[in-house]
């Protein structure tokens, strides 16, 4: 059975190129040009989806993006509104909320139930016993509207835009277009944004009268060089201006996300037609006006056999004429601006059989169209920051007030001929880009590099545009009888009342009781009359009632458009390539990707004690500090002193924050007179930086010093061993006699061939160590190097793991792990680096009073079984007893002493060496394990590292 | 996405900067009390009104300075001029977002500001 | 203080909410009565609540029921849970980093478990499990953390592998190529999701059927207290007499702040100043697709928390915005990072539609913890602070606070979270447990 009409004038399709696809499980032929839902109707079929809740067939009610009874699935993209989305070849298009199938339907024995399935339904039921909800939920949870997600689903290539035009304007009618024209012509760069998939806007389905004067004006605004999207949609007018604009018509993106700085926006989104509310009026064949136009004139279907139409304005007038012309025999026109009405369809669950009307008349029929007034969309406004008010002689919403940068044009604004739609879009785009102007200048002022912008700020243009009329119009929300006011949600005006009169009565509480208005559609079919049923039942005003706030986005936008390509950085050193080859297992650190060993880290720890390793620590932040006052800012920023660091040495900083927090620590080294090398931890690289520059810029503006971040400007790289001495003697001239050149100095110079390498002994493994800083570019050079030249001495790479292994037993602390958000200094155990002689630093007076205070302490540990290594953050408790006193906060096993160590936060009173404390296990069981005279579990003395 | 009015770079979005906080005087870190210091440390005005505070250009210049914000509606007033006061040194101690830059943002159980 | 309380007239009894019940208003066509009733406000009450939002619902609840309490009204500027109780995420859970954390949120958590039945209507608790996932060494060495401080506290909650994961939860990628692989997660089975609304409702319904006038659309503009060292008589020393409304003053001993998002000037009225800066923090929901995530997923690391209601859609949440400031509107940018941080997680769920975005207040105190109990200012309460926690904190905190007003006494279980605390330095650790956070 087809539907499809002979060529109409205004028609969309291409006949000559047949789409073959699947609906519903039965091969059908559409065109290119139709809409999914166009095409399954060509094909006879006119029952689209179940409903939510009671499992009613559904046929098309407004058959565009709104259509809130024509979602299917496409393949694997669930919810698509096939009254919008174009057929393409070959689709498998499936019915949704449907079981077992579309025809019969088990779960429409809701329906039966249907009265005692009240508003509140749920609240109400399942209370007793509380234990046996999760078991109704999963029932109810099979209930779930929508379709099916393939959690296989391939990630699609995704894009986004940025673009800074001088006018966007939402919406590609009449009114819109003509307002693009204009700003086009005053000189504005211009971006048209139309939802559908032609400009026109109701013209598209009008006349050819209508439709020659759209083109005609499409012509003219493609000449004027405005950017024109179709089947795009602003979602959103975000503060100043940022607009978002989800464009489905990108050649290659599934969607793609555009984001727009709009000097100004033109509103000029038309009006959404309304359904109406009465008996049956869900019943497959009810059709609003603007459906049945669509469906005739842009797709050549043929809606229906033999119709009554409810009309109350011109789309209704209008559509008589073309279902006329469409061969649809006219069984009764009803004026809704007189007294007629409609009471109620009658008929199967599937169609109409007939239609119901004032005065006691049934007419048979198979297809009611309802044309009873409009609603205004004003999401957009809403958004910045407009509360429309309702006008009970037009029976709708229109803007009060909206922010200088946004205009409204179209039929948000008012109504009027078409020259008039015409004639205020154009003004308002002239108004737009004159604003864009002075908005422009406003922008550039207020940077001073650009202030040699000319001239004074234009005055901004005043609106002076002629206000369009407002028509009267009927106010028609709902019948003698009720029906259902939220297709999607399945709620019925009986329900609203009923819900109102229980108390939940203000529209925000009557929205969340019943869910009407928070379906697919946000409201824009369902929110006025479901505000004019409140207002009915509570005896009130449609304005006395209020409205909701509707919510970005206008339009539902796609997680992978919103996403767009996912630009999360990874940071890798200069070696990288090498630890990759080389069999590194890579570990993430923050940014950062690190070898975190090659194969055995107890054997590159083992290696390190008696050869030499290297290890890449590149991610070590780095800043370079110049100027006269550097000492002054370092003694700021870390707890101990800087005043007395000579030329060529080096020195260990604690630094807290105002809190006494500690928040970082490192090395650093005076190269020369006037700079300095500080480092940071790996993850506090940015805060550092970010810190000193805070207490320079804002305490301190007459310092001289200058910061300079050089993280990856240098490659750093540890040599540790007792070979080390050995090894880097064949690869510089540096002297590296212990005299000339001790612990904790530094020296500049040639390191295997390359100039400015920075050098300084520390110890953080404990061994004899050098740890070089070299031009990153160099990096893998020195690397290879290091290894070639070592050899005969057993060099061999090592990593994190290794290394964190060394510094336990070492009892090095690690900010963040061996600390936390409130670990203040002296729990570290480095009183003596807290010097509270110095006249000022960062948390001196938390740190005053905190020497004085019980704090916890960090402490080594061993356990009394030395295979036994509990896991970091075993928790410590009170034997027998679940109080907890502290916590492991670093554990592992030494390769080196062959026994399980740590490090432990413990209350003072257990932080004495040869203290018990008793440790939890992840099995639950208990261990105990001893606190250590020395933070350091080997040479605790430092003579290896002195050598 | 606010435009917010850096004075070295001009309007700028949001994201390229961060809020450091409402601007406090530093209490003389010699004679301050714990209440004097507690207050500096946590206690900050909070109308929905103008308040003067200090943002960090931290994709552009670098440069730190103070702002007036009208907390209620976001819109900014007289934006500085290159050369203007800067905000005193102000400690903020809520993290917040995912700016991640704020100081401690590495210590562990630090690291994200809350959330449901 | 208890003597100077009185009962107000309880209503009719309320209607019970059971099946057999709708199965006769189904037949008969009866209606139910009013959930709530609209009362003329008295001149005069022994205790005002301010905002009626969980806490304060909860409070009035508590102080009618635990202690008799009924000469109580309940003030919100707009409707009933329009606030954060209508715009959170709806989780709970007690997987909290300290003891007293963990005490408190339990203690909670249990008063959810019997809420239906205490309060007779189905709030649809949603016991389906919790995981925050571990991106990184330390993050799981965190959960590990939590894990056993739980344990210690008789909490169910342990670190699983991302095989276990897998399980719970499908749609994840536990391969090991996304740039925040997930190595392990905390899973915490009573955690869940609730319906919000119905947890509102069913206080206010409790409320006013044990006497309590519940005002909406009633707005404070200020607090009337005399005797302080501020000025107008406010501040520390003074005694509160009463608030000031768009509906004109009335009288009152006791005035309890129980608002979010306005907490610091409701109290600023009473002339005292607190710790708290207002943050918003957005939301979002997709369309409904059929239910294929069974637990409640969260990401620290990444600053997102997914849970799938019954209807179908995913619920997501995010960290705070971090600019201060009382404009709700909802931003593009957070739509975006949520989106590419979910995608990270669940690659698959690429066509699923964003249907709405909101925002809410969240007064977020130094600590993350909230400020509760008695002021400087006599007569004045607060239960505010609660940054991102004071849905899942709701029943807890209106028990714990009734008895604060009923006892003039300091609860154990609140003690922690008094405004001192800022002066003396003592704060709350849950400043690190909050800040691992959902």
């Amino acid at each position: 059975m087809t539907e499809r009409l002979q060529p109409q004038s205004g028609e969309v399709i291409d006949r000559s190129t047949p789409l073959p696809f699947v609906w519903n499980g039965k091969e059908c032929t559409g065109y290119v040009g139709d809409t999914i839902a166009s095409a399954i109707m060509a094909n006879g079929h006119r029952i689209f989806a179940r409903s939510m809740k009671y499992h009613r067939p559904r046929g098309l009610l407004t058959a565009d993006f709104w259509d809130p009874n024509a979602f299917v699935q496409v393949d694997d993209d669930p919810n698509v509104r096939s009254g919008h989305r174009l057929l393409e070849v070959g689709v498998t298009v499936s019915p949704q909320n449907v079981w077992p199938s579309l025809d019969v339907d088990v779960k429409a024995a809701n329906q039966l139930v249907g009265r005692f399935l009240s508003p509140g339904f749920y609240y109400k039921t399942f209370i007793h016993p509380q234990k046996l909800w999760p078991a109704y939920e999963k029932v109810l949870s099979t209930f779930a509207p929508g379709g099916e997600v393939d959690i296989e689903t391939p990630l699609a290539y995704h894009d986004k835009r940025y673009t800074h035009p001088d006018v966007v304007v939402a919406g590609g009618g009449p009114a819109g277009m003509a307002a693009a024209l204009a700003a086009a012509e005053a000189g504005a760069s211009v971006l048209l944004v139309e939802h559908e998939h032609g400009l026109g806007g109701h013209l598209r389905w009008g006349s050819d009268e209508e439709r020659a004067v759209a083109a005609d004006l499409e012509a003219k605004v493609r000449a004027a060089g405005v950017e024109v999207l179709t089947d795009s949609t602003v979602t959103g007018r975000y503060e100043d201006n940022w607009v978002g604009i989800v464009q489905r018509s990108h050649p290659i993106a599934v969607e793609r996300l555009i984001k727009a700085r709009a000097k100004t926006l033109v509103v000029a989104a038309g009006l959404i037609e309304r359904p109406y509310v009465f008996a049956g009026n869900d019943r497959p064949g009810v059709m609003l006006s603007g459906a049945v136009r669509r469906l005739i004139n842009l797709y050549a279907v043929k809606p229906g056999e033999r119709a009554v139409v409810f009309s109350a304005n011109d789309s209704g007038d209008a559509s008589v004429a073309d279902l006329e012309r469409a061969g649809v025999e006219i069984a009764a026109v009803v004026d809704g601006r007189t007294t007629g009405n409609v009471i109620a369809t009658h008929g199967s669950q599937k169609a109409i059989k007939s239609v119901e009307l004032s005065g006691g008349r049934t007419v048979e029929a198979d297809l009611l169209v309802t044309a009873v007034g409009w609603t205004a969309p004003t999401s957009l406004l809403n958004m910045a920051g407009d509360r429309p008010v309702y006008d009970p002689a037009v029976a709708r919403f229109f803007p009060s007030g909206t922010p200088d940068n946004v205009l409204v044009t179209g039929g948000l604004a008012g109504d009027g001929t078409l020259d008039q739609l015409i004639e205020h879009g154009s003004a308002t785009g002239s108004l737009a880009a004159g604003r864009a102007v002075a908005i422009a200048h406003r922008l550039q002022a207020a940077t001073v590099r650009a202030a040699a912008v000319e001239g004074a700020e234009p005055d901004l243009a005043a609106d002076v545009r002629t206000p369009l009329g407002r028509d009267p119009h009927p106010e028609l929300f709902r019948s003698t009888t009720h029906g259902i006011v939220d297709y999607s949600e399945d709620v019925g005006s009986k329900d609203l009342v009923s819900a109102a009169k229980e108390g939940y009565d203000s529209v925000e509480l009557l929205k969340r009781y019943t869910t009407a208005t928070m379906g697919p559609a946000q409201g824009k079919l369902e929110t006025v009359n479901t505000v004019a049923v409140l207002a009915e039942a509570r005896g009130e005003t449609i304005a006395e009632v209020g409205t909701t706030i509707w919510r970005p986005p206008y339009a539902p936008i796609t997680l992978g458009a919103l996403a767009g390509r996912i630009f999360e950085p990874e940071r890798v050193s200069s070696i990288h390539p090498w630890h990759v080859a080389n069999g590194a297992k890579p570990i993430l650190a923050g940014q950062w990707i690190r070898p975190e060993h090659y194969g055995d880290p107890a054997g590159e720890v083992t290696n390190v004690r008696t050869n030499v390793g290297i290890i890449d620590v590149t991610p070590l932040g780095k800043l370079v500090l110049d100027g006269p006052d550097v000492p002054k800012l370092l003694n700021l920023l870390y707890t101990n002193s800087w005043n007395k660091l000579d030329v060529g040495s080096v020195r260990y900083g604690l630094m807290c924050a105002e809190d006494g927090v500690v928040m970082d620590d490192g090395v650093t080294g005076r190269l020369s007179e006037n700079r300095w090398l500080m480092t940071t931890t790996s993850s506090g690289a940015g805060s550092v930086w970010e810190w000193a520059e805070n207490w320079l810029q804002t305490a301190h503006p007459d310092w001289e010093v200058f910061v300079t971040p050089v993280t990856t400007a240098y490659t750093s790289i540890n040599v540790a061993g007792p070979k080390s001495r050995e090894l880097m003697s064949r690869l510089t001239d540096i002297d590296l006699d212990p005299d000339a050149f001790g612990y904790m100095k530094v020296r500049t110079g040639e390191i295997a061939g390359v100039d400015d390498c920075i050098m300084w002994r520390i110890g953080f493994t404990g061994e004899l160590s050098y740890e070089l800083h070299v031009p990153a570019g160099y990096g893998l050079h020195v690397w290879e190097a290091l290894l070639e030249a070592g050899a005969d001495l057993g060099v061999a790479p090592f990593g994190l793991e290794a290394q964190r292994i060394m510094r336990i037993e070492k009892g090095h602390f690690i900010v963040g792990q061996d600390t936390d958000g409130l670990t203040k200094a002296p729990t570290t155990g480095l009183q003596p680096l807290i010097k509270l002689d110095k006249d000022d630093f960062v948390g001196k007076p938390e740190l005053t009073w905190a020497m004085e205070q019980d704090l916890p302490v960090l402490v080594s540990v061993k356990m009394t079984d030395k295979t036994i290594v509990p896991p970091e953050a075993s928790q410590i408790v009170r034997p027998g007893t679940n109080e907890i006193l502290g916590r492991i906060t670093s554990s592992r096993y030494s390769p080196t002493l062959g026994e399980s160590i740590g490090l432990a936060q413990v209350p003072p009173e257990l932080a004495s060496a040869g203290s018990e404390l008793t440790v939890v296990l992840t099995s639950g069981e208990r261990t105990t394990a001893v606190v250590q005279e020395h933070h350091a579990h080997f040479d605790p003395e430092g003579a290896r590292l002195r050598v | 996405m606010l435009l917010v009015p850096c004075p070295h770079c001009g309007p700028r979005n949001q994201s390229d900067l961060r809020l450091v906080g409402a601007t406090v005087p530093r209490p003389d870190p010699n004679a301050t009390t714990p209440e004097e210091w507690g207050d500096y440390l946590y206690l900050r005005d909070n109308p929905a009104d103008w308040i003067e505070e200090t943002w960090y250009c931290r994709a552009g210049c670098r440069r730190y300075f103070t702002l007036t914000r009208h907390q209620g509606t976001n819109e900014f007033r007289n934006p500085p001029m290159p050369g203007d006061k800067v905000g005193t040194a102000t400690y903020t101690t809520i993290s917040v977002g995912s700016s991640g830059s704020q100081p401690g943002a590495n210590i562990e159980p630090h690291t994200t500001g809350g959330a449901s | 203080m208890a003597g100077i309380f009185r009962r107000n007239g309880a209503g009719d009894a309320p209607a019970r909410y059971s099946a057999p019940q709708l199965a006769r208003k189904g037949l008969t066509g009866e209606e139910w009565p009013r959930v709530w009733r609209d009362h003329e406000i008295k001149p005069a009450y022994d205790v005002i609540i301010i905002g009626g939002g969980v806490h304060g619902l909860a409070t009035a609840y508590y102080l009618a029921t635990n202690h008799g309490i009924t000469n109580v009204a309940v003030l919100d500027k707009g409707y009933l849970g329009g606030g954060g109780s209508g715009r959170n995420t709806a989780i709970v859970r007690s997987n909290y980093l300290t003891p007293e954390g963990v005490a408190f949120y339990d203690r909670s958590l249990s008063l959810y478990n019997s809420m239906a039945a205490d309060l007779n209507i189905n709030v649809m608790f949603s016991e389906r499990g919790h995981l925050t996932l571990a991106h990184t060494d330390s993050a799981l060495r965190t959960m590990h953390w939590r894990a056993e401080v739980n344990k210690l506290q008789g909490i169910d909650s342990s670190v699983i592998d991302p095989d276990e994961v897998k399980k719970l939860a499908p749609s994840l990628d536990v391969s090991t190529h996304p740039r925040y692989p997930i190595l392990g997660a905390l899973y915490h089975p009573p955690g869940g999701i609730i319906r919000h609304d119905a947890v509102v409702w069913g206080y206010a319904r409790g409320a006013d059927h044990r006497g309590v006038h519940l005002h909406q659309k009633t707005e404070v503009l200020d607090i009337l207290v005399e005797g302080g060292d501020g000025p107008g008589g406010k501040g520390a020393g003074g005694k509160v007499t009463g608030v000031r409304t768009n509906k004109g003053d009335i009288s009152a001993p006791i005035v309890v702040n129980c608002t979010a998002g306005w907490g610091s000037l409701i109290s600023n009225m009473a002339g005292v100043k607190l710790p708290i800066n207002t943050h918003p923090l957005e939301a979002a929901v997709t369309e409904p697709v059929k239910v294929f995530l069974p637990t409640v997923v969260v990401s620290g690391s990444l600053h997102v928390y997914v849970s799938q209601t019954d209807r179908g859609e995913l619920v997501f949440g995010a960290s705070v915005d971090p600019l201060a400031t009382y404009s709700m509107r909802g931003s593009l940018s957070f739509t975006e990072e949520l989106a590419g941080h979910i995608l990270e997680l669940m690659p698959g769920i690429s066509k699923m539609r964003l249907l709405r975005q909101w925002a809410g207040l969240c007064d977020m105190t130094p600590d993350y913890s909230p400020i509760m109990g008695f002021t400087p200012v006599e007569g004045h309460l607060t239960d505010v602070g609660w940054g991102t926690y004071g849905f899942k904190a709701g029943p807890v905190s209106g028990e714990q606070m009734a008895e604060c007003i009923a006892t003039n006494t300091t609860p154990k279980l609140i003690a922690p979270f008094a405004l001192e605390r800022f002066s003396t330095g003592q704060l709350v650790g849950e400043k690190g447990a909050a800040a691992v956070g959902h």
